[in-house]
Protein backbone atom coordinates (compact mmCIF):
# COMPACT_ATOMS: atom_id res chain seq x y z
CA UNK A 1 0.00 0.00 0.00
CA UNK A 2 2.89 2.50 0.88
CA UNK A 3 4.39 1.54 -2.19
CA UNK A 4 1.68 2.74 -4.42
CA UNK A 5 1.71 5.97 -2.07
CA UNK A 6 5.45 6.56 -3.17
CA UNK A 7 4.56 5.68 -6.69
CA UNK A 8 1.87 8.18 -6.70
CA UNK A 9 3.66 11.01 -5.11
CA UNK A 10 6.88 10.28 -8.04
CA UNK A 11 4.53 10.28 -10.90
CA UNK A 12 3.02 13.39 -9.30
CA UNK A 13 6.05 15.37 -8.91
CA UNK A 14 6.42 14.78 -12.76
CA UNK A 15 3.05 16.03 -13.25
CA UNK A 16 3.79 18.63 -10.97
CA UNK A 17 6.73 19.98 -12.41
CA UNK A 18 5.04 20.56 -15.94
CA UNK A 19 2.56 22.53 -13.82
CA UNK A 20 5.27 24.60 -11.95
CA UNK A 21 7.07 25.05 -15.21
CA UNK A 22 3.54 26.47 -16.86
CA UNK A 23 2.97 28.48 -13.46
CA UNK A 24 6.16 30.18 -13.60
CA UNK A 25 5.75 31.41 -16.96
CA UNK A 26 2.52 33.02 -16.15
CA UNK A 27 3.94 34.17 -12.74
CA UNK A 28 6.69 35.34 -15.01
CA UNK A 29 4.86 37.88 -17.01
CA UNK A 30 2.21 38.77 -13.98
CA UNK A 31 4.70 39.81 -11.95
CA UNK A 32 6.66 41.86 -14.28
CA UNK A 33 3.80 43.31 -16.90
CA UNK A 34 0.92 43.02 -14.63
CA UNK A 35 -0.86 41.07 -17.02
CA UNK A 36 -2.58 37.30 -16.98
CA UNK A 37 -1.07 35.51 -19.90
CA UNK A 38 -4.34 33.58 -21.03
CA UNK A 39 -2.11 32.12 -24.09
CA UNK A 40 0.72 30.69 -22.19
CA UNK A 41 -0.82 27.33 -22.74
CA UNK A 42 -1.91 27.27 -26.14
CA UNK A 43 1.90 28.60 -27.12
CA UNK A 44 3.17 25.98 -26.10
CA UNK A 45 0.57 23.78 -28.07
CA UNK A 46 1.63 25.83 -31.33
CA UNK A 47 5.25 25.23 -30.92
CA UNK A 48 4.28 21.59 -30.64
CA UNK A 49 2.49 21.36 -33.36
CA UNK A 50 6.18 22.63 -35.27
CA UNK A 51 7.52 20.27 -33.39
CA UNK A 52 5.39 17.57 -35.07
CA UNK A 53 6.41 19.22 -38.36
CA UNK A 54 9.99 19.18 -37.43
CA UNK A 55 9.79 15.37 -36.53
CA UNK A 56 8.59 14.12 -39.47
CA UNK A 57 10.87 15.85 -41.30
CA UNK A 58 13.38 13.22 -39.63
CA UNK A 59 15.47 15.93 -37.46
CA UNK A 60 16.65 14.65 -34.49
CA UNK A 61 14.48 14.70 -31.26
CA UNK A 62 16.85 16.54 -29.13
CA UNK A 63 17.84 18.96 -32.03
CA UNK A 64 13.87 19.32 -32.41
CA UNK A 65 13.11 20.17 -28.67
CA UNK A 66 16.37 22.60 -28.52
CA UNK A 67 14.40 24.47 -31.91
CA UNK A 68 11.24 24.77 -30.45
CA UNK A 69 12.11 26.34 -27.36
CA UNK A 70 14.04 28.97 -29.95
CA UNK A 71 10.76 29.12 -31.54
CA UNK A 72 8.93 29.77 -27.94
CA UNK A 73 11.22 32.61 -27.21
CA UNK A 74 11.04 34.41 -30.47
CA UNK A 75 7.70 33.94 -30.71
CA UNK A 76 7.56 35.16 -26.80
CA UNK A 77 9.38 38.27 -27.88
CA UNK A 78 7.54 38.85 -30.95
CA UNK A 79 4.37 39.15 -29.12
CA UNK A 80 6.17 41.31 -26.50
CA UNK A 81 7.21 43.86 -28.86
CA UNK A 82 4.40 44.06 -31.33
CA UNK A 83 1.04 43.87 -29.45
CA UNK A 84 1.80 43.62 -25.75
CA UNK A 85 4.12 46.88 -26.20
CA UNK A 86 1.96 49.06 -28.10
CA UNK A 87 -1.08 49.16 -25.62
CA UNK A 88 0.77 48.50 -22.46
CA UNK A 89 0.17 52.26 -21.19
CA UNK A 90 -3.38 52.22 -22.81
CA UNK A 91 -5.22 49.62 -21.74
CA UNK A 92 -5.20 46.64 -18.96
CA UNK A 93 -8.13 45.27 -20.06
CA UNK A 94 -7.38 45.52 -23.77
CA UNK A 95 -4.26 43.38 -22.63
CA UNK A 96 -6.11 40.63 -21.07
CA UNK A 97 -8.32 40.66 -23.98
CA UNK A 98 -5.14 40.33 -26.43
CA UNK A 99 -3.80 37.40 -24.63
CA UNK A 100 -7.01 35.67 -24.35
CA UNK A 101 -7.85 36.64 -28.39
CA UNK A 102 -3.81 35.06 -28.94
CA UNK A 103 -4.88 31.73 -27.32
CA UNK A 104 -7.75 31.10 -29.42
CA UNK A 105 -5.69 32.19 -32.66
CA UNK A 106 -3.17 30.10 -31.61
CA UNK A 107 -5.87 27.33 -31.95
CA UNK A 108 -7.90 28.21 -35.15
CA UNK A 109 -3.77 28.53 -36.58
CA UNK A 110 -2.70 25.39 -35.50
CA UNK A 111 -6.33 23.40 -36.79
CA UNK A 112 -6.12 25.07 -39.70
CA UNK A 113 -2.35 24.40 -40.85
CA UNK A 114 -2.26 21.10 -39.26
CA UNK A 115 -6.06 19.91 -39.46
CA UNK A 116 -8.28 19.40 -36.01
CA UNK A 117 -7.40 15.59 -35.89
CA UNK A 118 -5.42 13.88 -32.76
CA UNK A 119 -2.16 12.47 -33.54
CA UNK A 120 0.10 10.63 -31.94
CA UNK A 121 2.96 12.23 -30.67
CA UNK A 122 6.06 9.64 -29.03
CA UNK A 123 8.10 10.59 -26.16
CA UNK A 124 11.35 11.65 -26.19
CA UNK A 125 12.52 8.25 -23.82
CA UNK A 126 9.88 5.36 -23.97
CA UNK A 127 11.20 2.95 -21.40
CA UNK A 128 11.11 3.51 -17.43
CA UNK A 129 13.90 3.40 -14.65
CA UNK A 130 13.51 1.84 -11.09
CA UNK A 131 15.13 3.12 -7.96
CA UNK A 132 13.65 0.60 -4.97
CA UNK A 133 10.12 0.45 -4.59
CA UNK A 134 9.57 3.08 -7.58
CA UNK A 135 8.84 2.89 -10.99
CA UNK A 136 8.94 5.69 -13.08
CA UNK A 137 8.35 6.56 -16.56
CA UNK A 138 12.01 7.23 -18.41
CA UNK A 139 9.92 10.40 -19.60
CA UNK A 140 8.50 11.42 -16.33
CA UNK A 141 12.14 11.42 -14.64
CA UNK A 142 13.00 13.54 -17.50
CA UNK A 143 10.86 16.02 -17.11
CA UNK A 144 11.58 15.91 -13.58
CA UNK A 145 15.36 16.18 -14.12
CA UNK A 146 14.60 18.68 -16.39
CA UNK A 147 12.66 20.58 -14.72
CA UNK A 148 15.38 20.66 -11.85
CA UNK A 149 17.59 22.17 -14.26
CA UNK A 150 15.49 25.31 -15.28
CA UNK A 151 14.12 26.15 -11.81
CA UNK A 152 17.89 26.22 -10.63
CA UNK A 153 19.00 28.51 -13.92
CA UNK A 154 16.32 30.50 -13.34
CA UNK A 155 16.49 31.10 -9.82
CA UNK A 156 20.28 32.00 -10.87
CA UNK A 157 19.25 34.57 -13.41
CA UNK A 158 16.83 36.01 -11.16
CA UNK A 159 18.93 36.36 -8.64
CA UNK A 160 22.65 36.80 -9.83
CA UNK A 161 22.23 38.49 -12.94
CA UNK A 162 21.51 42.18 -13.84
CA UNK A 163 18.47 41.57 -16.05
CA UNK A 164 16.97 39.25 -13.59
CA UNK A 165 17.61 41.40 -10.72
CA UNK A 166 15.83 44.60 -12.69
CA UNK A 167 13.18 42.35 -13.79
CA UNK A 168 12.42 41.88 -9.90
CA UNK A 169 13.45 45.52 -9.35
CA UNK A 170 10.47 45.81 -12.39
CA UNK A 171 7.82 43.86 -10.41
CA UNK A 172 8.30 45.53 -6.96
CA UNK A 173 8.38 48.88 -8.38
CA UNK A 174 7.84 50.03 -12.18
CA UNK A 175 8.02 53.67 -11.87
CA UNK A 176 11.05 53.28 -9.70
CA UNK A 177 12.54 50.82 -12.22
CA UNK A 178 12.01 53.53 -15.12
CA UNK A 179 12.96 56.51 -13.24
CA UNK A 180 16.70 54.70 -12.32
CA UNK A 181 17.23 54.36 -15.99
CA UNK A 182 17.12 50.12 -15.97
CA UNK A 183 15.88 49.40 -19.23
CA UNK A 184 12.55 48.35 -18.54
CA UNK A 185 11.30 47.61 -21.95
CA UNK A 186 14.46 45.63 -23.06
CA UNK A 187 13.79 43.31 -19.69
CA UNK A 188 9.65 42.64 -20.61
CA UNK A 189 11.12 41.60 -24.22
CA UNK A 190 13.67 38.92 -22.05
CA UNK A 191 10.66 38.07 -19.89
CA UNK A 192 7.73 37.45 -22.67
CA UNK A 193 10.94 35.35 -24.29
CA UNK A 194 11.80 33.21 -21.35
CA UNK A 195 7.92 32.52 -20.62
CA UNK A 196 7.50 31.40 -23.95
CA UNK A 197 10.16 28.86 -24.38
CA UNK A 198 8.82 27.39 -21.29
CA UNK A 199 5.72 27.15 -22.56
CA UNK A 200 6.88 25.61 -25.80
CA UNK A 201 9.05 22.64 -23.87
CA UNK A 202 6.35 21.75 -21.27
CA UNK A 203 4.04 21.26 -24.64
CA UNK A 204 6.60 18.61 -25.89
CA UNK A 205 7.38 17.12 -22.69
CA UNK A 206 3.79 16.51 -22.08
CA UNK A 207 2.21 15.44 -25.31
CA UNK A 208 3.02 12.28 -25.08
CA UNK A 209 0.28 11.53 -21.89
CA UNK A 210 -2.14 13.08 -24.02
CA UNK A 211 -2.67 13.57 -28.29
CA UNK A 212 -1.43 15.93 -30.13
CA UNK A 213 -4.86 17.87 -30.76
CA UNK A 214 -5.57 22.25 -30.85
CA UNK A 215 -6.62 21.96 -27.38
CA UNK A 216 -4.42 19.72 -25.39
CA UNK A 217 -2.82 22.42 -22.97
CA UNK A 218 -6.21 23.38 -21.76
CA UNK A 219 -6.11 21.72 -18.77
CA UNK A 220 -2.50 22.27 -18.26
CA UNK A 221 -3.30 25.94 -18.84
CA UNK A 222 -5.70 26.01 -16.06
CA UNK A 223 -3.92 23.76 -13.03
CA UNK A 224 -1.07 26.01 -13.83
CA UNK A 225 -3.57 29.02 -12.67
CA UNK A 226 -4.35 27.15 -10.23
CA UNK A 227 -0.56 26.40 -9.38
CA UNK A 228 0.35 29.87 -9.48
CA UNK A 229 -2.51 31.00 -7.06
CA UNK A 230 -1.64 28.46 -5.00
CA UNK A 231 1.72 29.35 -4.84
CA UNK A 232 0.73 33.00 -4.36
CA UNK A 233 0.88 34.70 -7.97
CA UNK A 234 3.30 36.93 -6.91
CA UNK A 235 6.33 34.12 -6.24
CA UNK A 236 8.25 31.84 -8.47
CA UNK A 237 9.04 29.76 -5.91
CA UNK A 238 5.88 30.16 -5.17
CA UNK A 239 4.71 28.73 -8.46
CA UNK A 240 6.82 25.68 -8.76
CA UNK A 241 5.75 24.79 -5.13
CA UNK A 242 2.28 25.20 -6.14
CA UNK A 243 2.59 22.94 -8.85
CA UNK A 244 3.77 20.17 -7.59
CA UNK A 245 2.16 19.58 -4.46
CA UNK A 246 -1.08 20.15 -7.07
CA UNK A 247 0.47 17.60 -9.64
CA UNK A 248 1.44 15.45 -6.16
CA UNK A 249 -2.65 16.26 -4.42
CA UNK A 250 -4.26 15.36 -7.96
CA UNK A 251 -2.84 12.47 -8.41
CA UNK A 252 -3.68 11.32 -5.43
CA UNK A 253 -7.15 12.06 -5.36
CA UNK A 254 -7.51 10.75 -8.93
CA UNK A 255 -6.40 7.48 -7.41
CA UNK A 256 -9.20 7.44 -4.90
CA UNK A 257 -11.64 9.47 -6.51
CA UNK A 258 -11.02 9.32 -10.39
CA UNK A 259 -14.17 11.72 -11.35
CA UNK A 260 -12.48 14.77 -8.86
CA UNK A 261 -9.75 14.56 -11.14
CA UNK A 262 -9.81 17.22 -13.50
CA UNK A 263 -12.45 19.43 -10.93
CA UNK A 264 -9.90 19.43 -8.13
CA UNK A 265 -7.39 22.23 -8.90
CA UNK A 266 -10.34 24.36 -8.93
CA UNK A 267 -12.06 23.42 -5.68
CA UNK A 268 -8.46 23.75 -4.14
CA UNK A 269 -8.46 27.49 -5.58
CA UNK A 270 -11.33 28.31 -3.81
CA UNK A 271 -10.32 26.94 -0.74
CA UNK A 272 -7.05 28.48 -0.91
CA UNK A 273 -8.80 31.80 -1.48
CA UNK A 274 -10.88 31.47 1.12
CA UNK A 275 -8.52 30.81 3.77
CA UNK A 276 -4.73 32.13 2.54
CA UNK A 277 -5.43 34.84 -0.07
CA UNK A 278 -2.39 35.58 -0.95
CA UNK A 279 -1.34 31.81 -1.62
CA UNK A 280 1.51 30.15 0.21
CA UNK A 281 4.23 32.11 -0.68
CA UNK A 282 2.55 35.01 -1.40
CA UNK A 283 3.23 38.58 -0.43
CA UNK A 284 0.57 41.42 -0.45
CA UNK A 285 1.71 44.47 -2.63
CA UNK A 286 1.30 47.55 -2.90
CA UNK A 287 1.40 49.45 -6.44
CA UNK A 288 2.10 52.96 -6.68
CA UNK A 289 2.83 55.56 -9.26
CA UNK B 1 23.79 73.75 -17.50
CA UNK B 2 20.19 72.96 -17.44
CA UNK B 3 18.00 75.29 -19.19
CA UNK B 4 14.19 74.97 -19.68
CA UNK B 5 12.38 77.32 -21.96
CA UNK B 6 8.10 77.72 -22.13
CA UNK B 7 8.19 74.72 -21.00
CA UNK B 8 4.51 73.30 -20.84
CA UNK B 9 3.47 69.83 -19.64
CA UNK B 10 0.90 67.69 -18.01
CA UNK B 11 -0.57 64.36 -17.86
CA UNK B 12 -3.28 63.30 -20.53
CA UNK B 13 -5.79 65.99 -20.77
CA UNK B 14 -4.66 67.95 -18.04
CA UNK B 15 -2.06 70.84 -18.08
CA UNK B 16 -0.12 71.22 -15.63
CA UNK B 17 2.81 73.61 -16.03
CA UNK B 18 2.08 76.58 -18.05
CA UNK B 19 5.09 78.30 -20.00
CA UNK B 20 7.96 77.78 -17.20
CA UNK B 21 11.59 79.22 -18.04
CA UNK B 22 14.17 77.87 -15.11
CA UNK B 23 17.68 77.37 -15.38
CA UNK B 24 20.22 75.61 -13.45
CA UNK B 25 24.16 76.35 -13.42
CA UNK B 26 27.00 74.30 -12.99
CA UNK B 27 27.98 73.52 -8.62
CA UNK B 28 24.42 75.16 -8.10
CA UNK B 29 21.99 73.79 -5.48
CA UNK B 30 18.59 75.49 -7.09
CA UNK B 31 15.40 74.98 -5.57
CA UNK B 32 12.16 75.02 -6.33
CA UNK B 33 9.79 75.59 -4.18
CA UNK B 34 5.60 75.99 -3.63
CA UNK B 35 2.95 74.29 -2.26
CA UNK B 36 0.56 71.39 -3.22
CA UNK B 37 -0.21 70.68 -7.00
CA UNK B 38 1.70 73.23 -7.74
CA UNK B 39 3.34 71.25 -10.56
CA UNK B 40 7.17 70.86 -8.52
CA UNK B 41 6.92 66.90 -9.61
CA UNK B 42 5.43 67.32 -12.54
CA UNK B 43 8.50 69.83 -13.47
CA UNK B 44 10.80 66.89 -12.14
CA UNK B 45 9.05 63.98 -14.23
CA UNK B 46 9.16 66.30 -17.10
CA UNK B 47 12.93 67.15 -16.82
CA UNK B 48 14.16 63.29 -16.58
CA UNK B 49 11.48 61.80 -18.99
CA UNK B 50 8.68 60.01 -17.64
CA UNK B 51 6.66 62.94 -18.48
CA UNK B 52 6.95 63.86 -22.78
CA UNK B 53 6.98 68.07 -22.88
CA UNK B 54 4.26 69.24 -24.62
CA UNK B 55 6.29 72.28 -25.82
CA UNK B 56 9.25 74.48 -25.50
CA UNK B 57 12.64 72.89 -24.50
CA UNK B 58 14.75 71.15 -21.84
CA UNK B 59 18.49 71.33 -23.06
CA UNK B 60 21.06 69.60 -20.61
CA UNK B 61 24.79 70.84 -22.00
CA UNK B 62 23.62 72.02 -25.03
CA UNK B 63 22.03 68.30 -26.03
CA UNK B 64 18.27 68.73 -26.34
CA UNK B 65 16.78 66.29 -23.69
CA UNK B 66 12.74 66.58 -25.07
CA UNK B 67 12.28 63.28 -26.86
CA UNK B 68 14.92 61.12 -24.93
CA UNK B 69 13.70 58.36 -23.13
CA UNK B 70 14.48 58.31 -19.41
CA UNK B 71 17.34 55.69 -19.87
CA UNK B 72 19.06 57.88 -22.41
CA UNK B 73 18.78 61.08 -19.87
CA UNK B 74 20.15 58.82 -17.16
CA UNK B 75 23.07 58.19 -19.57
CA UNK B 76 23.49 62.20 -19.96
CA UNK B 77 23.89 62.62 -16.76
CA UNK B 78 20.28 63.57 -15.21
CA UNK B 79 19.24 61.34 -12.97
CA UNK B 80 15.66 61.94 -10.76
CA UNK B 81 15.47 60.89 -6.98
CA UNK B 82 11.49 60.64 -6.80
CA UNK B 83 9.17 61.70 -4.41
CA UNK B 84 7.96 58.48 -2.08
CA UNK B 85 11.88 56.77 -2.52
CA UNK B 86 10.64 54.59 -4.09
CA UNK B 87 13.29 51.74 -3.27
CA UNK B 88 12.83 48.32 -4.30
CA UNK B 89 11.91 46.67 -0.57
CA UNK B 90 12.46 43.25 -1.71
CA UNK B 91 16.00 43.89 -3.09
CA UNK B 92 18.74 43.93 -0.83
CA UNK B 93 20.53 47.91 -0.41
CA UNK B 94 23.00 46.38 -2.76
CA UNK B 95 20.54 44.99 -5.59
CA UNK B 96 18.77 48.32 -5.41
CA UNK B 97 22.24 50.31 -6.01
CA UNK B 98 23.08 47.65 -8.78
CA UNK B 99 20.15 48.64 -10.68
CA UNK B 100 20.81 52.47 -10.24
CA UNK B 101 23.98 51.76 -11.55
CA UNK B 102 22.64 49.48 -14.00
CA UNK B 103 24.63 51.08 -17.33
CA UNK B 104 27.73 51.09 -15.37
CA UNK B 105 30.99 48.26 -16.35
CA UNK B 106 31.48 45.85 -13.65
CA UNK B 107 34.98 47.70 -12.70
CA UNK B 108 32.98 51.30 -12.72
CA UNK B 109 30.26 49.62 -10.39
CA UNK B 110 32.66 48.41 -8.08
CA UNK B 111 33.75 51.47 -7.34
CA UNK B 112 30.54 52.99 -7.34
CA UNK B 113 29.37 51.10 -4.69
CA UNK B 114 33.07 52.33 -3.27
CA UNK B 115 31.69 55.84 -3.28
CA UNK B 116 28.59 55.57 -2.21
CA UNK B 117 29.40 53.59 1.13
CA UNK B 118 31.74 56.14 2.17
CA UNK B 119 29.07 58.69 1.78
CA UNK B 120 26.46 56.37 3.52
CA UNK B 121 28.32 54.17 6.16
CA UNK B 122 25.35 52.77 6.98
CA UNK B 123 24.32 51.64 3.92
CA UNK B 124 27.40 49.27 3.97
CA UNK B 125 26.79 47.87 6.88
CA UNK B 126 22.79 47.12 5.45
CA UNK B 127 24.11 45.69 2.20
CA UNK B 128 22.53 42.34 2.51
CA UNK B 129 19.45 43.26 4.29
CA UNK B 130 16.61 44.31 2.04
CA UNK B 131 15.24 47.62 1.28
CA UNK B 132 12.31 46.99 2.89
CA UNK B 133 13.40 46.55 6.52
CA UNK B 134 15.64 49.50 6.52
CA UNK B 135 13.99 52.43 8.86
CA UNK B 136 12.57 55.52 7.03
CA UNK B 137 15.74 57.70 7.51
CA UNK B 138 18.13 54.65 5.69
CA UNK B 139 15.88 54.35 2.80
CA UNK B 140 16.07 57.59 1.87
CA UNK B 141 19.47 57.40 2.27
CA UNK B 142 19.09 54.68 -0.41
CA UNK B 143 16.73 56.90 -2.43
CA UNK B 144 19.64 59.91 -2.39
CA UNK B 145 22.56 57.04 -2.87
CA UNK B 146 20.73 55.20 -5.70
CA UNK B 147 20.50 59.04 -7.29
CA UNK B 148 24.50 59.17 -7.11
CA UNK B 149 25.42 55.61 -8.43
CA UNK B 150 25.61 56.22 -12.07
CA UNK B 151 27.99 59.24 -11.68
CA UNK B 152 25.50 62.11 -12.55
CA UNK B 153 26.24 65.36 -13.16
CA UNK B 154 22.42 66.73 -12.57
CA UNK B 155 20.70 65.28 -9.38
CA UNK B 156 16.42 66.14 -9.21
CA UNK B 157 15.40 65.74 -5.41
CA UNK B 158 11.91 65.29 -4.94
CA UNK B 159 11.07 65.83 -1.51
CA UNK B 160 14.06 64.60 -0.21
CA UNK B 161 12.67 65.24 3.50
CA UNK B 162 9.26 64.24 3.47
CA UNK B 163 8.13 62.44 6.29
CA UNK B 164 11.38 61.95 7.70
CA UNK B 165 11.91 63.31 12.07
CA UNK B 166 13.71 66.77 12.46
CA UNK B 167 17.30 64.88 13.30
CA UNK B 168 17.00 62.76 9.94
CA UNK B 169 16.01 65.84 7.85
CA UNK B 170 19.06 67.62 9.43
CA UNK B 171 21.24 64.29 7.96
CA UNK B 172 19.82 64.56 4.83
CA UNK B 173 20.35 68.31 4.41
CA UNK B 174 23.98 67.74 5.39
CA UNK B 175 24.02 64.89 2.64
CA UNK B 176 23.11 67.70 -0.06
CA UNK B 177 26.17 69.62 0.93
CA UNK B 178 28.75 66.79 1.03
CA UNK B 179 26.89 66.30 -2.61
CA UNK B 180 27.74 69.73 -3.93
CA UNK B 181 31.36 69.54 -2.29
CA UNK B 182 32.07 66.96 -4.61
CA UNK B 183 30.70 68.44 -7.91
CA UNK B 184 27.44 67.56 -8.40
CA UNK B 185 24.98 70.28 -9.53
CA UNK B 186 21.18 69.89 -7.71
CA UNK B 187 17.76 70.80 -8.72
CA UNK B 188 15.79 70.32 -5.27
CA UNK B 189 12.00 70.25 -4.79
CA UNK B 190 10.91 70.52 -1.26
CA UNK B 191 8.29 71.72 1.10
CA UNK B 192 10.07 72.11 4.14
CA UNK B 193 11.05 75.83 2.39
CA UNK B 194 12.74 77.37 4.84
CA UNK B 195 15.65 74.83 4.90
CA UNK B 196 15.66 74.34 0.76
CA UNK B 197 16.64 78.72 0.92
CA UNK B 198 19.28 77.95 3.45
CA UNK B 199 20.99 75.35 1.91
CA UNK B 200 20.45 76.51 -1.99
CA UNK B 201 21.65 79.57 -4.48
CA UNK B 202 18.71 80.59 -6.29
CA UNK B 203 15.52 79.36 -6.01
CA UNK B 204 12.38 79.41 -8.10
CA UNK B 205 8.74 79.58 -6.52
CA UNK B 206 5.88 77.73 -8.56
CA UNK B 207 2.40 78.78 -7.87
CA UNK B 208 -0.56 76.82 -9.70
CA UNK B 209 1.93 75.93 -12.58
CA UNK B 210 3.20 79.45 -13.13
CA UNK B 211 6.29 80.76 -12.36
CA UNK B 212 5.39 83.17 -9.43
CA UNK B 213 8.87 84.51 -8.26
CA UNK B 214 12.34 83.61 -8.63
CA UNK B 215 15.71 85.40 -7.17
CA UNK B 216 18.70 84.46 -4.85
CA UNK B 217 17.37 82.64 -1.94
CA UNK B 218 19.27 84.96 0.31
CA UNK B 219 16.95 87.53 -0.80
CA UNK B 220 13.69 85.25 -1.02
CA UNK B 221 14.28 83.86 2.52
CA UNK B 222 14.11 88.51 3.17
CA UNK B 223 10.69 88.48 1.13
CA UNK B 224 7.84 89.56 3.13
CA UNK B 225 5.78 87.59 1.10
CA UNK B 226 7.76 84.66 0.74
CA UNK B 227 7.97 84.95 4.93
CA UNK B 228 4.11 85.06 4.94
CA UNK B 229 3.05 82.23 2.69
CA UNK B 230 5.93 79.66 2.75
CA UNK B 231 7.85 79.91 5.58
CA UNK B 232 5.39 80.94 8.22
CA UNK B 233 6.24 83.64 9.92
Amino acid sequence: MFEIYLNLIARGLSTGAIYGLTAMGIVLIFQTNNILNWSQGNAGMLITYLAFFLLTLQLPYPLVILLAVIAGATLGGTIEKYLIRPVREKSRIGLLMITLGLAMVFEGLAAFIFRPFPRNFDPLLKGSVTFGPITLGQQDFLVIALSTFIFTTLFLILYRTKIGIGARGIAEDWYGARILGVPVFAIYLFIWSISFALSGLVGILVVPRFALEPHFMLPIQVKAFSAAVLGGMNSVLGAIIGGLLLGVMENIIAFHFPFLKESFSLILVVIVLLFLPTGLLGRKTQRRF
Amino acid sequence: MLKIEGLVSGYGHLEILHSINLSVEKGEIVSVLGSNGAGKSTLLRTISGILKPWKGTITFEGRLLNNLDPIQIVKHGVVHVPEGRHIFPGLTVKENLLLAGYKLRNIELSERYNFVYTMFPVLKEREKQLGGTLSGGEQQMLALARGIMPKPSLLLLDEPSLGLAPKLVTLIFKALKRFRDEGLTILLVEQNAKRALEISNRAYILATGYLALEGNSSDLIADQNVKRLYLGR
